[in-house]
């Protein structure tokens, strides 16, 4: 059963109600919100691990949200950056990493339980991760969650009419990939 | 842009190769919640003041007094004994005197020990 967003924050607001309608707020977003970080952070039980930091962010700072904007929008704008810290840390650790094994995404992919795809689909995956950052993160958002350039603008820091450029090129990109290899 | 978009809608769609385990979104919530309920349990005990928590300063104030008090009065009691020891010593090396002393005196006074007899049994 769907809360609309002014009852929800009804329930936030008030100390008696809150717990409720936190519980309320993950039930129903939860699943939207772990296929934003999922697309971002890629692997199954890394995405449940930033979800739920994400969530217990949200619980921390629920004094901080004063209702000026969707639940689902501050919610959201937790979740992605807490994925996207999640990355950085790990691109970080890879680089200190000594390991001189190269799987390859693709290949990794195709030996996870929790991928489904074949090996073309697996290959999109990869050519999306190689993308710079910016245009990777607002590639994902734009074209499979429909984020509004005002709210990924939020998120990334970046200004609007930069996120559109970057977008442009990110499906520029992504059009030759498939062009390759059809 | 509209006709390349459109082309990757035409190639990827909305397919989405990534899966989760069976009934994970079901039991996600009680998951989240349960850590959350956790974490207030955490912060509540932080928070709660004990009794020992809240006298631990008097307690460390009434030690410390104890302590300086003991020394104060351990010094003292050694103070003291040191003091009567001497008076003691100095007792003692005057009594320890007394005898050569007293005969010292009866030869400058030239007295011998009839003399002395006498006088003696005179105050008697």
């Amino acid at each position: 059963m769907q809360i609309d967003d002014e009852q929800l924050k009804r329930l936030i607001k008030s100390e008696s109600t809150r717990s409720r309608g936190f519980e309320m707020m993950v039930r129903q977003y939860s699943e939207q919100l772990y296929w934003q970080v999922r697309r971002i952070v890629i692997t199954h039980e890394d995405s449940n691990d930033v979800l739920q930091n994400a969530f217990l962010k949200a619980w921390a700072s629920l004094d901080s949200f004063h209702g000026d904007s969707k639940i689902f929008t501050w919610i959201s704008r937790i979740a992605i950056n807490e994925a996207l810290d999640f990355v950085r840390k790990q691109k970080n650790h890879a680089l200190q990493s000594t390991d001189d094994e190269d799987m390859g995404l693709a290949n990794q992919l195709m030996a996870d339980n929790y991928f489904d795809g074949d090996e073309t689909e697996a290959q999109l995956v990869e050519a999306i991760e190689q993308l710079p950052d910016v245009q990777k993160t607002v590639f994902k958002l734009r074209y499979y969650d429909e984020m509004k350039y005002s709210d990924i603008s939020k998120i990334l820091g970046t200004s609007e009419g930069g996120l559109k450029a970057s977008y442009h090129i990110a499906v520029k990109k992504i059009t030759e990939f498939f062009k390759q290899h059809d | 842009m509209m006709n390349e978009e459109e082309f990757l809608k035409s190639k990827m769609g909305t397919r989405n190769p990534f899966v989760v385990p069976e009934g994970y979104f079901d039991q996600l919530t009680a998951q989240v919640m349960q850590k959350i309920n956790a974490e207030e349990e955490k912060k509540a005990k932080k928070a709660k003041p004990t009794i020992l928590r809240t006298l631990r300063p008097l307690l460390y104030a009434a030690a410390c007094s104890c302590i300086a008090l003991f020394g104060v009065a351990t010094y003292q009691h050694l103070n003291q004994e040191a003091s009567e020891a001497k008076d003691l010593q100095s007792n003692i090396v005057v009594t320890d005197y007394s005898d050569s002393y007293f005969e010292e005196c009866a030869d400058y006074a030239m007295l011998d020990n009839d003399d002395i007899y006498a006088s003696l049994l005179a105050d008697m």
